[in-house]
């Protein structure tokens, strides 16, 4: 499996991570943000990616020592074969998790947005056939697509926050500490599990050529992404005021549909909409192929493809029990989120032990 | 025939049949006859293999005492001029073959020596078997005399060695020793000498088959840029490079693929810029090819490319010698196949299939201009008619107003869908490109203009298509035709069709999905170890000449992806002479 995967670099695991924590900007994270903390949700967001970068240093502890190892194999050696595949076997269910939660909020945005008589099974199937093939490619073929597409992603985001200035005002980020700076801290604290989908680098830790390229992949994808949340949180709380920005589910559709660059060129946002799908597509494939790999390295199968399938149909169906868009934000907010804490804290505690039990490290280089 | 029997076979034009017509395999009997007919062939065959292994044996022990030379020398040959004769009527299936030629001469050699000289008819050149071959033997080999062991001048002896050092003038002669490479050689064009008592036999390269002279390329035509094109000729393709290319450093592999065709492939490189590792990689390929008949540059790429079920292409084919010859000085490898006038690269990347030889013709602006034209070009031949069809069907929002009412008003009275509309129309195109192709030359281009501009009106007059997607096929179609590689515009107008059904059913929703397993596909390619989208993913060595055309002077390094062992391929400052630039900076010498 390892053969397959090639190798990342540091541009590409960059990108990765940027894009698979920013495509959420597209669907209801910035209106938790702004729910959350009021007009200060900008500081939310900047405590949020300082807290998150934090959380992230354990992972590259980790993949220091245990380099170009996965997560689940790390798991294994620290905490014997029971615990660790049990680790990481959460680990992937997190995964899984986050990624049929997406598959419904995407599918419910194009449906609002684009296709309001399309069967949302239809959308689902379009987008699953996507993953599927993109996982099946594998991981390094999905890192070059994004690093393809990065630039539709980015100038869609730029264009959309920069269009819509002329109506921003910039009174409505009053007051400045929001509602309240023991609020804000807390929130951007709680909300730093928002970049708890960085842990598809250590699960795919075999694919990087040296753990300080994981690292950095890792830090600085989160911190481009805490900088356009920020701007994004911002630029929404200027223009629609934060009491409506927080209760819109696709704030950031609201906003490309509020562009008007002529009488020639109206409505686009079904246009940038279709950008948005390249975000959700990387993102849906690498938290999939993640979650794969760790299925297959937890079952202790030689090959990956033939859980693709079933898989696929897994996410697909599940995806489609929440019986409103509610209670997917719901589950979201209340349950994915506060467990992806958890999840960022399971290097920390592989970390520990690998450490009191001696393992990894020089003593991983000698065994080597 | 009289009138009445006129009368009764064409009433019955059955009736004056006496048997069933032939049909090959239909017959009872035919097993039968086949195992009849096959059995002298396979026989006699048997017995010219079991000839030859007797003679190779006999050989074999008559060199044992003369050391390892001989050893390896011994061959099939056997000492009896009439037996090599028969053998070699045997294997060319003589007398119902014509081709072969035997021309019986006596060599005035002391005594005389009896010889047969072969050659294929058609393939080789009748004037230098005249003038190299039969001429010295035949007329100057009496004239030619040794100074023998006791001073006295005498006629020549006998000797392969001194007929071939003092007697025959053709430039290339090689000695034979088996049935097999005689073989070769004759079909190759190569006059043959096999002599009475010797068992060793000449080869004369007297190569002369009819060979269409350089002309004009046909495919990648340029305004302003050499106007030579490759020929069938390999020899010819190979030298259109090397006049471009006087570098000793410039290597010419001969292979040989096809066990009926044997088509000569020319791998050129650079040796000492060129990735030993491409070179013995696409070595490895071509040599595993085993197949019949190698007939085009066509066939062989299908054989050694990476991805051969791809809609896009994963080597390059150019015939431009100058395009051929830019890419071997990047650290690229080609291959000319015999009687093909395209030449293979490998590797190429996405970005080369959009480029010209014209992009370095031209002052940088404008070459850069071309480029991004021609990716305009690409995005409208792959994207528009899906555009069309996803907002006519799924998102008229996005149309102004003032177009969209005329485009209502348009389609008003058109009974097909918008889909059938667009695919009735791209295929009335397509049938017109491919007619146009196959149509004689004389009447091909009024074919061409007269059926697109009465199909188009006359569909419009007749309201199955809306005037509106008329622009738009139109629009496709040059844009098309604007993507500079031909197979690539295959690719490109397939890819459109997938296009235009993802945007029928999901409208740009289905049209974002095929994009993305497109740029996820075209990722995961490679063409010979490289990814075919590098430099652009990997990024890699810069995104220099992939898009954007830098100056000549300011591209100082080789493409990276190609790994060539040397990197830079001119000096850091190359215009020293321009006031405007550093003074320093020599930089390394690229050679």
């Amino acid at each position: 499996m390892k053969a397959m995967e090639g190798q990342i670099g540091l541009l590409q695991g960059t990108l990765l991570v940027y894009a698979v924590l920013a495509a959420k900007l597209f669907v209801q994270y910035p209106g938790f943000l702004i729910d959350s903390a009021g007009p200060a949700a900008w500081q939310t967001a900047l405590i949020m990616t300082g807290a998150a970068m934090l959380l992230f240093m354990p992972t590259a502890m980790l993949a220091k020592r245990f380099p170009r190892q996965s997560l689940a194999s790390i798991a294994v050696e620290v905490t014997g074969p029971i615990l660790g595949r049990v680790l990481t076997l959460l680990v992937g269910l997190w995964l899984f998790a986050a990624a049929t939660i997406t598959v419904r909020a995407f599918t419910e945005t194009f449906i609002i947005s684009i296709l309001p008589t399309t069967p949302p099974s239809m959308l689902t199937l379009a987008i699953l056939l996507c993953i599927v093939y993109a996982s099946w490619r594998g991981f390094e073929p999905l890192c070059r697509a994004n690093q393809v597409l990065f630039p539709m992603l980015i100038v869609a985001i730029i264009l959309v926050l920069l269009f819509s200035l002329p109506r921003a005002d910039i009174n409505r980020l009053f007051p400045i500490w929001g509602k309240g700076i023991d609020q804000t801290l807390i929130s951007g604290l709680l909300f730093s599990s928002m970049a708890a989908e960085a842990l598809i680098l250590p699960v795919l830790g075999y694919a990087f050529a040296d753990p300080d390229t994981l690292r950095n992949s890792g830090l600085t994808g989160i911190l481009l992404f805490g900088v356009s949340a920020t701007a994004t949180v911002a630029v929404l709380i200027t223009i629609f005021g934060a009491p409506d920005a927080a209760e819109q589910s696709f704030p950031m559709f609201n906003l490309a549909r509020l562009v008007y660059l002529g009488r020639f060129l109206q409505r686009i946002e079904s246009l940038v909409v279709m950008f948005w799908f390249f975000a959700a597509a990387v993102r849906l494939s690498a938290l999939f192929h993640a979650g794969i790999v760790i299925l297959t390295q937890t079952l202790n199968l030689p090959w990956y493809r033939p859980l693709l399938y079933p898989a696929a149909l897994l996410i697909g169906t599940v995806s489609l029990f929440p019986k409103d868009f509610v209670t997917v934000l719901r589950l979201d907010q209340y349950w994915l989120r506060p467990f992806g804490i958890g999840l960022m804290l399971v290097p920390l505690l592989l970390l520990l032990v690998a450490r009191i039990r001696r393992k990894g490290g020089e003593a991983h280089a000698a065994q080597a | 025939m009289s009138l009445w029997q006129s009368l009764a076979r064409f009433l019955d034009p059955s009736g004056g049949v006496k048997s069933d017509p032939f049909v090959l395999g239909s017959r009872e009997e035919s097993s039968a006859n086949e195992a009849e007919e096959l059995g002298p062939t396979q026989l006699s065959d048997a017995q010219l293999r079991t000839a030859s292994v007797l003679t190779h044996i006999d050989n074999l022990l008559d060199a044992q005492d003369e050391g390892a030379e001989s050893l390896e020398q011994a061959g099939d040959l056997s000492c009896d001029l009439d037996e090599n004769l028969e053998r070699l009527k045997k294997l060319f299936r003589m007398p119902e073959n014509k081709d072969l030629v035997m021309r019986e001469l006596v060599i005035a050699t002391q005594p005389p020596t009896r010889a047969v000289a072969l050659f294929m008819e058609g393939l080789s050149d009748k004037n230098v078997i005249n003038s190299a071959v039969l001429e010295p033997l035949m007329l100057l080999a009496h004239l030619d005399h040794h100074v023998g062991s006791e001073g006295e001048h005498g006629p020549t002896a006998f000797s392969v060695d001194t007929l071939l050092k003092r007697l025959i003038t053709s430039n290339q002669t090689t000695k034979k020793y088996d049935m097999k490479t005689i073989a070769d050689s004759l079909l190759y064009g190569d006059t043959v000498l096999l002599f009475e008592g010797s068992k060793v036999a000449l080869a004369m390269e007297t190569k002369g088959f009819p060979v269409r002279s350089v002309t004009t390329p046909q495919v990648e035509r340029v305004i302003q840029g050499p106007q030579d094109a490759f020929v069938e000729s390999f020899r010819f393709n190979v030298a259109l490079c090397r006049k471009r290319l006087k570098d000793p450093r410039m290597v010419t592999e001969i292979l040989t693929v096809g066990e009926l065709s044997k088509t000569y492939v020319a791998m050129m490189y650079l040796d000492g810029i060129a990735n030993p590792d491409l070179i013995a990689e696409v070595r490895r390929r071509v040599n595993a090819v085993k197949t019949d008949i190698v007939g085009s540059a066509g066939v062989l790429e299908q054989f050694i490319e990476d991805s051969p079920s791809a809609l896009l292409p994963g080597m390059l084919t150019t015939e431009r010698p100058d395009r051929a010859v830019a890419y071997l000085s990047e650290g690229n490898v080609c291959l000319v196949v015999d009687g093909t006038p395209f030449v293979l690269v490998c590797p190429v990347t996405f970005w080369g299939l959009l480029q010209t030889s014209e992009d370095y013709y031209l002052r940088a602006p404008f070459g850069t201009l071309i480029r991004f034209l021609r990716l305009a070009a690409l995005a409208i031949a792959l994207l528009v008619p899906a555009f069309y069809i996803a907002i006519v069907n799924y998102h008229p929002e996005m149309i102004p107003t003032e177009l969209l009412l005329f485009a209502a008003s348009s389609r008003e009275s058109v009974p097909m869908p918008a889909v059938m509309e667009l695919l009735s129309m791209d295929i009335a195109f397509e049938l017109i490109r491919e007619a146009g192709i196959r149509i004689p030359s004389v009447i091909g281009p009024s074919i061409g203009l007269v059926s697109s501009l009465i199909l188009g009106q006359a569909a419009v007059e007749a309201k199955l298509v809306s005037p509106l997607l008329i622009l738009i096929v139109a629009i496709t179609g040059l844009a098309s035709f604007a993507v500079p590689h031909y197979m690539s515009g295959f690719g490109i107008r397939s890819l459109r069709f997938l296009f235009v059904m993802a945007a029928t059913l999901l409208g740009f929703y289905g049209l974002a999905a095929a994009l993305f397993i497109l740029v996820v596909h075209m990722s995961a390619m490679r063409s010979f170890g490289v990814p075919y989208l590098a430099p652009a993913a990997p990024a890699r060595g810069g995104l220099t000449d992939m898009l954007v055309r830098p100056p000549m002077f300011d591209m100082e390094l080789r493409p990276a992806y190609t790994r060539p062992l040397k990197d830079r391929r001119q000096k850091e400052i190359v215009r020293t002479w321009d006031p405007h630039v550093p003074p320093s900076g020599e930089g390394d010498d690229p050679h």
